[in-house]
């Protein structure tokens, strides 16, 4: 907390370190930054449908979502510079934003109290969901609701790695490679808390008499 | 093939990243295994779920928000403490500063305990002797000084002590 308090002390005297001493290096180095960080807006940009989506569903509601990559986004600027471009952007922020979210889950306690306004905080102001077919009837959109309050409750309920893994593969379409890399883990692990976690899954699902359509 | 071994590598299987050994033992154990066939079905089932899930939307404004922020501001001055210590440009200026401000607190807190002691050892008699020698500032006359530590120290002896001046 002290040393907090002497940081904006010494960013303004770097600020007037350079007013005074502006050098080539490192007028290059901050135009070098400033294009590194819009650079790194457009990748964010290009997969910020597929960063949301991993996002919500790991965590299960849009606040925590959006803290999360908030989060995300400040690590990932700072390992910036160490991206090699033409490689996967998603891939790299994504193994960022999983190892976050285990590393959050873990730190919280485990018992978790859920507002029951939490629906209605400020925050949540225009989120909502995406369906594919925007031509349904209401009824189906309700019940399309319904049923995805059912997964998402099941998901959250999982460990997770078990939840990481199952949302990289069956709402991504990750392959096991690609899993694999993302979670820094092997091929064989990611197989195995794949089947654990869809197992999981099947048994918390069984119970939604609504879902009884899909799972047998 | 036995039905638990089969069943912890239906989730493979229905990926369809088992090798071809395997797969056809499970093939085969899931043509005469109804058990094996209905858990592969609920494998199928959650899966076909979890991919029709609609897309969380964020609210408006976040992501606008969130890249309107990028190639403005250096990452530099977003940097940790300990981060901002490793530069050169601070790590000189900021061990330079901490090394004068410990030789200024000594001086002072030295000047302090000094002068501090000799106010407290001088008495009117003294200050009229010295002043007899032309010393307006005993405290910064040094041998003034050792008149007034000696005639302190004597003064329980109740010997005279003679004030001899630098400026003499």
């Amino acid at each position: 907390m002290l040393w907090n308090s002497f940081i904006p002390l010494f960013a303004s005297t770097i600020d007037g370190y350079r007013g005074r001493e502006a050098s080539i290096p490192e007028v290059q180095e901050t135009l070098l930054q400033q294009e590194q960080g819009l650079l790194f807006g457009d990748l964010l940009r290009r997969e910020q449908k597929k960063i949301y989506r991993v996002a919500y569903r790991m965590t299960g509601n849009h606040d925590d979502a959006e803290d999360l990559i908030q989060e995300t986004v400040l690590d990932a600027l700072k390992s910036f510079p160490y991206f090699q471009p033409g490689t996967h952007f998603d891939r790299w922020f994504l193994r960022i934003l999983t190892n976050n979210f285990i590393d959050q889950t873990r730190r919280r306690a485990k018992v978790r109290f859920i507002s029951i306004d939490q629906q209605t905080a400020s925050r949540q102001g225009a989120a909502g969901m995406e369906f594919p077919d925007s031509t349904r009837d209401p009824q189906q959109v309700v019940e399309d609701e319904i049923m995805d309050e059912g997964i998402q409750e099941a998901l959250n309920r999982l460990p997770e790695e078990f939840r990481a893994v199952v949302v990289l593969s069956d709402i991504e379409g990750c392959s096991y490679e690609d899993i694999s890399q993302i979670l820094r883990c092997p091929i064989g692990t990611v197989r195995s808390r794949l089947h654990r976690g869809r197992n999981q899954l099947i048994k918390l699902l069984r119970g939604h008499e609504y879902l009884g359509r899909d799972v047998k | 093939m036995r039905c638990g071994k089969v069943r912890h590598q239906l989730s493979g299987y229905m990926d369809g990243v088992l090798e071809l050994k395997r797969c056809l033992k499970v093939d085969e154990h899931l043509q005469r295994c109804s058990h094996c066939r209905l858990a592969l079905e609920d494998l199928r089932a959650v899966k076909r779920l979890l991919n029709r899930a609609p897309s969380p939307i964020a609210r408006a404004g976040f992501w606008d928000g969130l890249c309107s922020q990028m190639g403005r501001r250096p990452p530099a001055l977003s940097r940790s403490f300990r981060e901002l210590l490793r530069l050169p440009q601070v790590r000189i200026p900021a061990l330079a500063a901490g090394a004068i401000a410990i030789v200024f607190g000594i001086a002072v807190l030295g000047s302090s305990l000094l002068g501090g002691r000799e106010k407290q050892l001088l008495s009117a008699p003294m200050l009229s002797d010295l002043a007899r020698y032309g010393v307006s500032q005993p405290l910064n006359d040094p041998g003034a000084l050792n008149y007034i530590h000696a005639q302190s120290n004597m003064s329980s002896l109740d010997s005279p002590v003679v004030f001899v001046s630098d400026n003499q």
